[in-house]
């Protein structure tokens, strides 16, 4: 299993990765550590109508997680491609016959591998949104952090939701298939997207869609909150296992059907 | 001769684990400042340092050329198995805690009936059911985001553990005894400002040092327990987040603000 994770870890480029991310992090935390923005670049500060310091350097130094881990997120979405099409260049399928491995090890060591960058990726999440709200001032940035944290598990469990259907069907399909079904579904999300832009009810964004509605929901629905954050990581979890069973079925018969 | 180097491996290790922490404690907590005054992200920015331990353990293994085995005898014990009913130590990790927690609670409020207050959840204006989900919500969240505790876990139970029992031989207790003591005085910078104790009482902070040494103790057992039987690091770095996470819901019925915690000792 150890080789295999490995494998999957080269051939993501995961050195480089971690040699990103890690730099990324020491970046933000020297850029918050030593130019918390409201003490050093005076010009970026003001005060509001009730003498409460604002900063738009906090906040937009609030904002940059959000855009760091929208970011990791694509490149793991990348992931799940990736270590399949690599494995299928270099026939991986051949080479493991002569293993003495068990037959779900290649399947899992896929699901360990993405399910395991999960976890480093929201851990790193954790790190850069403690930095952002520990050194700053504004109230408004520190508002957008408190959204955002309680934001990560919904999104995350979201995020390992269309990994356990991605690799399912990369696993399951190959690659040019499940590209295929990638795109129909994209494309089909786009269309449907663009349709509600053209004849559906826009009023919604203007009337629905404020941040301030949904910190007020959140502030006055705290049981719900903590029920999201507790139950969409176990379901979402929950879900990934299902798929990785299924996946291990639907695979062994491909590969008997190979033999 | 084997012994001897354990030693010096260990020495470096606490060198590390230490050095790095402390100077991380002196950056990150505002002078003068004591745990309370500090902002809640601010209280969390310096719990990163719960990190030092795994850093440690990594640059000593790259210092003293050990190796990065993943599972295994002399490894990080990275590795996770549910074979062989392991499954039962990862099952104990997330129960533990809450037990150990809710059986300290009642046994506060037996020694100390004024501590109970039916409608103090209500007094917060905190919803009650949420003080119910609370030892659920800890569960989840202390698996899910485990990085900090499983920093502090994969220094000192995947390093500095296995190097004590190897030192001590079959002697498990002081070795168990010494890894609590070494445990607990690295968190004294933080039980200095106020962490754990506050800063009102009396010995202030050497009884609270005390008092940390003897909890590391305590729970260093617990974990150490763990760790071994499951040859995993996981269960304590499950058991130790879960911990941190106060999975209690006996605490939405507990004012302590009723009573003097010294009139009540």
């Amino acid at each position: 299993m150890g080789g295999l994770l490995y494998n999957a870890f080269v051939s993501v480029r995961g050195k480089k990765m971690i040699r990103i991310s890690g730099i990324v992090t020491i970046l933000f935390i020297l850029v918050k550590r030593i130019f918390p923005g409201w003490r050093v670049i005076t010009r970026y500060v003001s005060y509001d109508k009730n003498g409460v310091m604002t900063s738009d350097l906090d906040i937009l130094l609030s904002l940059l997680p959000a855009v760091l881990i929208i970011t990791a997120l694509d490149v793991v979405n990348i992931w799940n491609s990736r270590c399949i099409e690599s494995d299928e260049k270099n026939k991986i399928r051949t080479y493991l016959a002569a293993l003495p491995l068990g037959k779900n090890a290649y399947v899992a060591s896929k699901y360990v591998f993405i399910g395991i960058t999960y976890f480093v990726l929201l851990s790193l999440s954790y790190v850069w949104y403690i930095t952002a709200g520990a050194f700053s001032i504004d109230a408004y940035a520190i508002q957008m952090i408190d959204i955002s944290m309680s934001l990560l598990m919904p999104v995350f469990s979201f995020a390992l939701l269309i990994s356990a259907e991605e690799l399912f069907l990369f696993l399951v399909l190959g690659k040019k298939k499940a590209m295929m079904i990638k795109v129909g579904v994209c494309l089909l999300l786009g269309i449907a997207f663009v349709g509600w832009l053209l004849f559906g009810n826009l009023y919604i964004i203007e009337e629905g869609f404020y941040v301030d509605k949904l910190v007020d929901w959140m502030k006055t629905h705290t049981f719900e909150v903590v029920l999201i954050q507790i139950l969409s990581p176990v379901i979402s979890l929950l879900i990934y296992f299902g798929s990785y069973k299924l996946c291990c079925w639907f695979y062994n018969r491909k590969e008997r059907d190979y033999d | 001769m084997t012994k001897k180097k354990d030693l010096q491996r260990l020495l470096i290790f606490l060198g590390y684990a230490f050095g790095l922490t402390w100077l991380f404690f002196l950056v990150a907590v505002p002078m003068g400042s004591t745990w309370s005054e500090m902002t809640t992200y601010r209280q969390s920015f310096v719990s990163l340092g719960m990190l030092g331990p795994l850093v440690a353990h990594i640059l000593t293994r790259l210092v003293t050329k050990e190796g990065f085995k993943l599972s295994g005898k002399d490894s990080m014990m990275l590795g996770m198995s549910f074979r062989d009913r392991k499954w039962v130590y990862f099952l104990l990790a997330l129960i533990l805690p809450w037990v150990i927690l809710e059986l300290g609670n009642a046994v506060a409020i037996l020694l100390c009936p004024d501590l109970l207050d039916l409608n103090y959840a209500e007094s917060l204006g905190v919803d009650t059911k949420i003080f119910l989900l609370q030892p659920l919500s800890a569960m989840v969240s202390g698996v899910i985001v485990s990085f900090a505790a499983f920093g502090e876990e994969g220094g000192w139970r995947a390093y500095m553990m296995p190097k004590l029992f190897k030192l001590f031989g079959e002697k498990k207790l002081p070795a168990l005894i010494i890894g609590g003591i070494i445990w607990g005085l690295w968190h004294a910078p933080l039980t200095c400002i106020g962490h754990n104790y506050g800063t009102e009482y009396p010995g202030f902070p050497f009884l609270g040092i005390l008092m940390m040494c003897i909890s590391c103790i305590l729970l260093g057992i617990i974990l150490s327990f763990l760790s071994e039987r499951s040859g995993s690091v996981w269960p304590a770095a499950f058991m130790h987040a879960v911990f941190n996470a106060h999975p209690t819901a006996l605490i939405g019925l507990m004012n302590d603000e009723k009573i003097d915690p010294v009139k009540a000792l």
